[in-house]
């Protein structure tokens, strides 16, 4: 499938396919799982009960990959932004003022 | 990871309380000369090596390198003070976490002349209606701070409500349990699971044409 197309595709409202054999609601309720079992907030039985969906709708599984894909855009965005020089004064003037005698 | 709560409930008063003014008055050291070696331990093992992610959580709060700078500052040298209550060994993380937390709104409160630093308001609105104006009205000052990092995700990031983007900072940049970010930001585990919800559709939207584009997301059947 074509870039363009692709965007067309998940572009009117957020990620929802307008081709999932569920509706929007049974959607909505899926991510919210998903993104508990990625946060690492559901119990076994729980979590067992979302693989096994993700396993078997090809649909479940594509939100899955969405919902990772962000997670790692954000880390990835986040990693590119380090400053040392800005971490290491605030070092240097941490390491002062622990070292002064405070006013009370 | 769990949260050790004693030490919260023990500092939270004292940190959302600006006690710590330095006024006039007699000359004193915060420790003894022995208790200092033992804090100063604690402080280099157990606090500083989190300077890096308070930074980054400073920075996304504040949208300042100077701004961030003073909080990341002002969150250590509260820290320190209130060694004496933060058991060693317990979570540091979550603990400085919060103790920024309360910092920045402090410094909030006493600045809040200027409105667009935190949108409150705007965060509420949405959380009643659903809906944000706030897409398609990024503060111009963020969107040049955005280009210079050269970061379409700080872009995404920004345009966010505050409340929205503290939690996915929290949750997805430093993974923080939902259980610890309540307690670092004083809200509810329901609330922390809704906001987070509510915040990753709007980074959704906004960053889809980002995430085909950078080839995060393909279409495998091809």
């Amino acid at each position: 499938m074509e870039e363009k197309d692709l965007k067309q595709m998940y572009s009117k409202i957020g990620v929802y396919r307008e081709d999932s054999p569920y509706s929007q609601e049974e959607c909505e309720i899926i991510i919210k799982q998903l993104e508990e079992l990625l946060d690492g907030e559901l119990s076994e039985d729980e979590q067992s009960n979302i693989l096994k969906r993700i396993e078997s709708c090809e649909y479940c599984l594509e939100q899955y990959k969405i919902e990772k894909s962000f997670r790692q855009i954000l880390k990835d965005g986040v990693l590119n932004f380090t400053n040392n020089v800005i971490i290491n004064n605030i070092k240097q003037t941490i390491a002062k003022i622990r070292n002064q005698t405070f006013l009370f | 990871m769990t949260m050790d709560t004693t030490a919260h409930s023990v500092n939270s008063e004292y940190l959302e309380d600006e006690t710590f003014e330095i006024t006039d008055g007699k000359e004193q050291s915060i420790y003894t000369s022995e208790e200092k070696i033992i804090y100063d331990k604690i402080f280099e093992e157990e606090l500083l090596p989190h300077i890096k992610s308070l930074y980054h959580f400073a920075y996304r709060l504040c949208n300042d390198e100077d701004d961030a700078n003073d909080l990341v500052q002002d969150t250590f040298f509260k820290a320190y003070r209130f060694l004496r209550s933060y058991e060693k060994g317990s979570n540091a993380k979550a603990w400085l976490f919060r103790i920024l937390k309360n910092s920045f709104i402090n410094n909030y409160r006493k600045n809040s002349k200027e409105p667009n630093k935190v949108d409150y308001e705007e965060a509420e609105q949405f959380l009643n209606t659903g809906k944000s104006s706030h897409l398609n009205t990024i503060d111009m000052r963020e969107k040049v701070y955005s280009n210079t990092l050269g970061d379409e995700v700080s872009m995404a990031l920004n345009s966010l409500p505050m409340d929205f983007k503290t939690v996915i900072v929290l949750c997805d940049i430093e993974e923080f349990s939902y259980e610890e970010i309540a307690q670092i930001i004083d809200i509810p585990i329901g609330t922390v699971r809704s906001r987070l919800h509510r915040a990753r559709q709007l980074l959704k939207e906004y960053l889809m044409d980002y995430a085909i584009s950078m080839g995060y997301i393909k279409n495998e059947k091809d």
